[in-house]
């Protein structure tokens, strides 16, 4: 239902040695929309993200996907019951091309044992059809088409971040988090991503029947970003973090003129006028 | 990888094709027709050495997927060789069993215990690895000769029959060369088919980015023990046919020198890559070989120069080779063939 | 760039293409058949000699080696070879190599009639189904494997056995042994086959009233600390430690002792232990290290080593030194071949001339030579070493032993004797599982 908590946190601790990058945190993410966090450097957005993850186990508190919960299972259990993520600094896997990288994500969903992968005809040869079809649909959708089988490190930054969106999407995932997508991109690279990520969102219907990510969308985006315009622009709700703390939430409108925000942004005095 | 001159895929089968041309097809089955011929034409000094050269592309395809794949530093593959060896010659001469049933089981037993050596690869990285990989290498074969001396018989040759099928025997260079050649082969395929599908992806990722192949849900230690497992079950195999085919060796066989120089041949050869590891073999053996015809007939034609001093010169002529060949080429012979091939099919249009 | 680097490949991969019918043309041409009643002797006879040079082994296996060259360059100058027929020896570098020594073998195994291999005991193991096949006779002086033990199965003579040498040991610690309890010896061995022979005599020393303390295994190659084997040798406090160790290991392992403060030494003059080796003094290794870590160090020379150069009783010893330093500009300072060596190439030789007069030198063939030549030599003298006689009650060349000590700068006789104990005949007597 639209609406219901997808990511719940309740009440993160997060402590390295004597710093707490996370101080009794709450969140929670619905269904449905695309949150936004923001605050700045060194607030514990992407502390907060790899608790979401798994990279991190808070010392305290609880994590809670589709209302289960989720404390005790591993980074990679995650990644398997649908929590996809790119990174703030690209993290591909640099010798594959892209099409590979792609491919290497959908082997959660693929079947085949090694053993059927030694031999390769039969049962391996379909799925790999059947995956490579649904990844050069998102190779398609991400207009990457010219460097599909390029090595992903030698890759122009843009590109290799585009590249990690598709990952993420070929994981057929149930909430996208997206670490900071669009960091050190030009206007035009972050209006193209932009409409990647909306489109994401709202669901390609007919344009891509075979592929189910691309077809129904992902309803629940998580993103981390500095870029104020973006966030303003296509988040439906902002999280905003300071020094580990929460210390508002809301819709863009409310974020915008709420006071704790302002004085974050802009320093003590401003908010003092 | 660029394909050749107005191919074009239409279907995603093509995509995946190994042949992808009737050019392709062709030099496939020319080359497969030339190996068959091969005995043909060459003696049983070269014979020999080809044989030997084989088995050897076995387990260096072995730790291909391990170290080149899987980029989990191994120095221990001749040790694990022995494991094979050994299963296969003990199951052959205690409880009878065929030499078809010792291959594949010689290779499960290494198998086992590569995911007993694997398992440190969950905790220890690099250089780390290396060391237990090392470690490995010398427990084993402590194990073999000291603890399981009553069983191996220690230091002391280990007698193994001939291999057979329906009561054909495999006992000259030219009827094993069949044999090993056919189990190259299908070991070769097998690697390139692990490569290009999912178990290979997953190895390629938790090499290049294991942070990121965790949040892809690739579970890393499962990953990291399956490939010390397979190319543990290769050695297993090379072993086996070793064991088989030398029909008595001994721990001597399987030393560290042998370990390291997989290692060489691997990166000669291009780590990664299911073509480099032949290409690496194919390389060192030859110059092994040539050190080899050449002193005596140097010694002959120079009398200042005692065969001791060429064989000392000709080693550092090779290690100089190898020093030239990793600075000029440090992705291997792979990657020249790679750009040989671009170029073949781009010429006579310079790109 | 890149059409040069295609180049290069086309290159690189022609010439490895070039070398496989190099390695093909290698292959020997057939010699035209003989004309009917006339002898017709060969231009050469063939020696294969698998040598490691630029291994692991080179300094055990390397100084018999030219011994046996040194002969056979001798013998081809002076005498013409054997017969009239000189003596082609084909030295091979292993560098401890089982693939090199294989492929070595199968390159040459059909232009000569006899082989011979020093220190490489692991090798004649993995290729005695092909000796045997290719009806090929080998030749070894340092041993290490069932191949060479008694009785031999054929094909592979020659042997020096480490675990009688460990019998006469025993012999010589009983003889001098004067407290009332049993002494106690620990071993240690040398990591190689013919060091780890001695794994097989506890049962026999113990038989001896011995007690046999602790055994430890030192590693053959990349040797650059004994401490840890030393401190568990010396915890249950030995008052012999017989070895094996090869001559570098011994420079480590006497270091080490002298620097714990242990004096090597019979007991009763206050001394901790005594130490056996049995490569005898060795000039570079005496060179390598402070002559106070020698002093009390028992050395026992094989029957052979007991030459000494210049001694006027030997005068073909000293001819062969002579020999060795002219043909291969050694300076005297550093003598290298073992008497075992020459005698060595003397035995091979006279093999084939056993093998020449039973079936003459057109049908000399390796089989010829394992089966007449080697067999039949019986009582052969070569004025080196004891006479050499090959059959299965031998007790092999190890007849004689010299123990001697080194005190403040020389060596002094301490014992000598002619007949070892002959250790592995007893095991087998006694139902010990030897090898089979």
């Amino acid at each position: 239902m639209k609406g219901d908590a997808k990511i719940k946190l309740e009440n993160i601790y997060m402590r390295f040695g004597g710093l707490t990058a996370l101080d009794n945190v709450t969140v929670e993410v619905k269904r449905g929309e695309i949150l936004a966090i923001i605050g700045p450097n060194g607030a514990g957005k992407t502390v907060l993200l790899n608790c979401i993850s798994g990279f991190y186990h808070p010392q305290e508190g609880n994590i809670y996907f589709e209302g289960e919960k989720i404390n005790s299972k591993r980074a990679h259990e995650r990644g398997r019951m649908g929590l996809a993520r790119t990174f703030q600094n690209i993290e591909l896997y640099s010798g594959l091309t892209s099409v590979e990288n792609l491919m290497a994500a959908r082997q959660g969903l693929m079947k085949s044992n090694f053993l059927a992968n030694a031999l390769y005809f039969g049962p391996t040869h379909k799925e790999e059809v059947k995956h490579r079809r649904i990844v050069e649909d998102i190779i398609d959708f991400l207009e990457m088409e010219a460097v599909r089988d390029s090595v992903v490190g030698v890759l122009p930054y843009g590109l290799r971040k585009r590249v990690e969106l598709g990952r993420a999407l070929a994981l057929e995932p149930k909430v996208l988090l997206l670490d900071e997508p669009m960091a050190g991109m030009n206007l035009e690279e972050k209006e193209d991503l932009c409409r990647f990520i909306i489109d994401v969102y709202e669901g390609q219907g007919s344009m891509y029947p075979d592929t189910p990510t691309l077809r129904d969308g992902v309803d629940t985006i998580v993103l981390i970003e500095h870029d104020m315009g973006v966030v303003m622009g296509i988040a439906d709700r902002i999280v905003v973090l300071d020094f580990g703390h929460l210390i508002a939430e809301g819709t863009p409108d409310e974020i915008k003129t709420n006071p704790a925000v302002v004085k974050v942004y802009l320093g003590e005095e401003a908010s003092s006028d | 990888m660029a394909l050749p001159c107005g191919t074009y895929n239409t279907r995603y089968e093509q995509a995946f094709a190994i042949f992808r041309t009737k050019t392709h097809w062709a030099m496939l089955v020319g080359l497969l027709v030339l190996l068959a011929m091969l005995p043909f034409v060459l003696n049983s000094y070269s014979l020999t050495v080809i044989n030997m050269m084989l088995i050897m592309i076995i387990a260096v395809q072995g730790l291909n997927i391990v170290t080149g794949y899987c980029g989990q530093i191994h120095f221990g593959q001749a040790a694990f060789m022995a494991v094979g060896a050994y299963s296969s010659a003990l199951l052959m001469n205690h409880f009878g069993l065929s030499f078809w049933l010792c291959l594949p089981l010689a290779g499960i037993i290494t198998a086992l215990v590569g995911i007993l050596f694997g398992l440190p690869s969950v905790r220890v990285k690099g250089i780390y690895l290396a060391l237990v990989t090392l470690a490995a290498q010398f427990i084993i074969i402590y194990v073999i000769e000291t603890p399981l001396q009553w069983l191996t018989g220690g230091q002391w040759a280990m007698d193994t029959p001939a291999p057979q099928l329906w009561g054909f025997v495999f006992n000259t260079q030219l009827e094993l060369f069949y044999l090993i050649a056919a189990v190259t082969v299908l070991m070769t395929f097998i690697a390139k088919n692990l490569a290009r599908t999912r178990v290979g992806r997953n190895f390629v990722a938790v090499r290049d980015n294991d942070i990121a192949a965790e949040v892809m849900g690739i579970n890393i230690m499962r990953t990291k023990v399956l490939a010390f497992a397979i190319a543990s079950f290769y050695a297993g195999v090379a072993g086996s046919l070793w064991a088989h085919y030398t029909q008595a060796f001994t721990t001597t066989d399987f030393s560290l020198m042998q370990s390291i120089w997989f290692v060489g041949m691997l990166i000669v050869g291009g780590m990664g890559t299911i073509v480099g590891p032949i290409l690496g073999t194919m390389f060192i053996t030859l110059l092994d070989q040539l050190v080899l015809l050449f002193t005596p007939t140097m010694a002959a034609t120079l009398p200042v120069l005692t065969v001791a001093q060429i064989s000392s010169i000709a080693m550092f002529a090779f290690a100089l080779v190898i020093i030239v060949f990793l600075v000029w080429e440090p992705r291997g012979l792979a990657h020249r063939w790679e750009i040989f091939k671009t170029s073949y099919r781009l010429w006579p249009f310079a790109y | 760039m890149k059409k040069r680097a295609g180049f290069v490949f086309v290159v690189v991969m022609s010439l490895a293409l070039l070398a496989l019918p190099v390695m093909t043309g290698c292959a020997p041409q057939e010699a035209p058949p003989p004309e009917p009643g006339e002898v017709v002797k060969p231009e050469s006879v063939g020696i294969a000699a698998f040598v490691d040079m630029t291994g692991p082994v080179r300094a055990m296996s390397y100084p018999g080696h030219v011994g046996y060259i040194t002969y056979w360059r001798w013998l081809n100058e002076t005498e013409g070879g054997i017969d009239g027929v000189p003596i082609n020896y084909i030295e091979i570098d292993t560098a401890y190599d089982i693939k090199k020594m294989r492929s070595g073998y199968e390159r040459y195994k059909d232009e000569v009639i006899t082989m011979e291999a020093q220190g490489q005991s692991p090798f004649y193991d993995s290729l005695m189904p092909r000796l045997v096949e290719d009806k090929m006779p080998a030749f070894c002086n340092i041993g290490g494997s069932d191949a060479f033990l008694y009785p031999s199965t054929g094909w592979l003579y020659g042997a020096i056995n480490t675990t009688d040498l460990f019998g006469s040991y025993a012999e010589w610690v009983l003889e001098n042994w004067t407290e009332d309890r049993k002494p106690r010896v620990a071993m240690l061995l040398g990591d190689y086959p013919g060091g780890r022979f001695p794994l097989f005599c506890p049962p026999y020393l113990e038989a001896q009233g011995i007690e046999v303390v602790a055994t430890e295994l030192l590693p053959f190659s990349g040797l650059t600390s004994a401490m840890d084997q030393l401190l568990r040798i010396l915890e249950p406090e030995p008052d012999f430690i017989f070895t094996t160790i090869i001559t570098n290991q011994l420079v480590i392992v006497l270091d080490e002792l002298h620097g714990m403060g242990i004096e090597l030494g019979p007991r009763d003059q206050g001394k901790d232990l005594e130490l056996f080796t049995s490569y005898g003094f060795d000039q570079d290794m005496m060179a390598a290290m402070r002559p106070e870590n020698w002093d009390g160090l028992i050395a026992c020379d094989a029957s052979w080593d007991f030459r000494k150069y210049g001694d006027p009783d030997y005068p073909f010893y000293t001819l062969m030194v002579d020999k060795y330093m002219e043909y291969y500009d050694v300076p005297q300072e550093r003598l290298a071949p073992s008497i075992a060596g020459f005698s060595g190439g003397m035995l091979m030789a006279e093999a084939i001339r056993l093998a020449v007069e039973e079936v003459g030198w057109e049908n000399l063939t390796s089989e010829a030579v394992g089966l007449y030549g080697y067999p039949n030599i019986k009582d052969f003298d070569t004025g080196l070493c004891p006479p050499i006689t090959f059959s299965k009650d031998d007790g092999r060349q190890q007849a004689g032993l010299l123990f001697r000590t080194y005190e403040d700068g020389a060596t002094e006789e301490l014992w000598s004797y002619e007949k070892q104990p002959w250790v592995f005949k007893w095991l087998d007597e006694q139902g010990f599982p030897i090898a089979d």
